[in-house]
């Protein structure tokens, strides 16, 4: 969680302009979580991690150009302070390995409750402030 | 048929990391307008076409083989060439490919296109090899008659496609046509 403030700061990374919407709408129905940027692919995405130094990423995998997988990889690279959440329509059997493997912290489907997507997300904000730890046992979702 | 080398392309089956990019363009209306397949590609579909694609290979007449052209520097995926025998005539296939639209325009597509029929003449025994084309899809005729493919013929509304008549265009090279490449 950022120090200068006790909110988890959230940039959102999806290729789908409804899906960041509805994902601004669904995360900041909790007071803890704030939306502070969003982009449409993974190169927009890197850099919006880095100029607003979001505590997560709620990242998909599917997009033109630098897809999700590559994003994580750079991301860990850039800004290792930053928790990676994937929310993907691919199945967790079919990618949560791949995306855990190159730095990932939670796999998450689409579909999933919002309140997992939000507890997913402050869950990941607390391991980075509590020393980076990573996430431990299978991926989530 | 299970991997090639290109200068800047490694053609290979396809894998489920790839399935990010491969949806991504999949979905994409600019890469799908000449194409038979429509742009509503999702998860899914991509999950399901891994499955089919597992273990498949060149042999029954009609299935088509696709193998992922990968950037040999970042191993990204760049887009697929699909190879299929064409039911009937023995040793005749048909090809395709497909590119991303950030990989269009570096001369990728010609890359893995040439790199799949020389092998279908040197090691599977082809004696002519076809591709079919929506007739407005310009830089794939450029692109086969550039390798030294024939224009064999223009079929005018033989396809009902997405809604409307497309004429088509066949392209063919035989056995003893290739190594003809066009300078």
């Amino acid at each position: 969680m950022s120090t200068t403030t006790d909110h988890v700061r959230v940039f959102l990374c999806d290729d789908v302009a409804e899906i960041r919407v509805l994902m601004r709408f669904t995360l900041e129905e909790d007071e803890r979580l704030r939306v502070v940027g969003e982009a449409a692919d993974g190169e927009a995405g890197v850099a919006g991690v880095l100029e607003t130094k979001a505590d997560v990423i709620l990242l998909d995998l599917s997009m033109p150009g630098m897809d999700g997988l590559e994003a994580i990889g750079r991301i860990r690279e850039v800004a290792p302070a930053t928790g990676i959440v994937v929310l993907s329509g691919f199945s967790v059997g079919r990618l949560g390995e791949a995306a855990l493997e190159v730095g990932a912290h939670r796999y998450l489907e689409k579909g999933e409750p919002a309140e997992v997507i939000r507890a997913a997300i402050l869950e990941v904000a607390r391991e980075r402030v509590d020393g980076g730890a990573e996430p431990e046992g299978p991926p989530a979702g | 048929m299970r991997e090639l080398e290109t200068e800047r392309l490694l053609l290979r089956r396809f894998r489920a990391a790839d399935l990010p990019r491969f949806t991504a363009y999949r979905s994409d209306p600019e890469v799908a307008r000449y194409q038979s397949w429509t742009p509503d590609f999702g998860p899914a579909e991509a999950e399901r076409f891994l499955d089919e694609q597992d273990g498949a290979d060149l042999g029954p007449p009609g299935v088509w083989l696709q193998l992922a052209a990968t950037d040999r520097a970042s191993g990204a995926l760049a887009g697929d060439c699909a190879v299929s025998v064409v039911p009937g005539p023995p040793r005749t296939f048909e090809l395709g490919v497909t590119m991303s639209r950030q990989a269009q325009g570096r001369g990728l597509a010609r890359e893995a296109t040439a790199a799949v029929v020389a092998r279908l003449f040197a090691e599977h025994d082809a004696h002519r090899v076809t591709a079919v084309l929506d007739e407005r899809n310009e830089a794939a005729a450029r692109l086969l008659a550039g390798l030294g493919f024939r224009e064999e013929a223009r079929l005018v509304e033989a396809d009902w496609c997405k809604g409307e008549w497309v004429t088509l265009r066949t392209f063919a090279m035989l056995e003893r046509e290739a190594g003809l490449e066009a300078a």
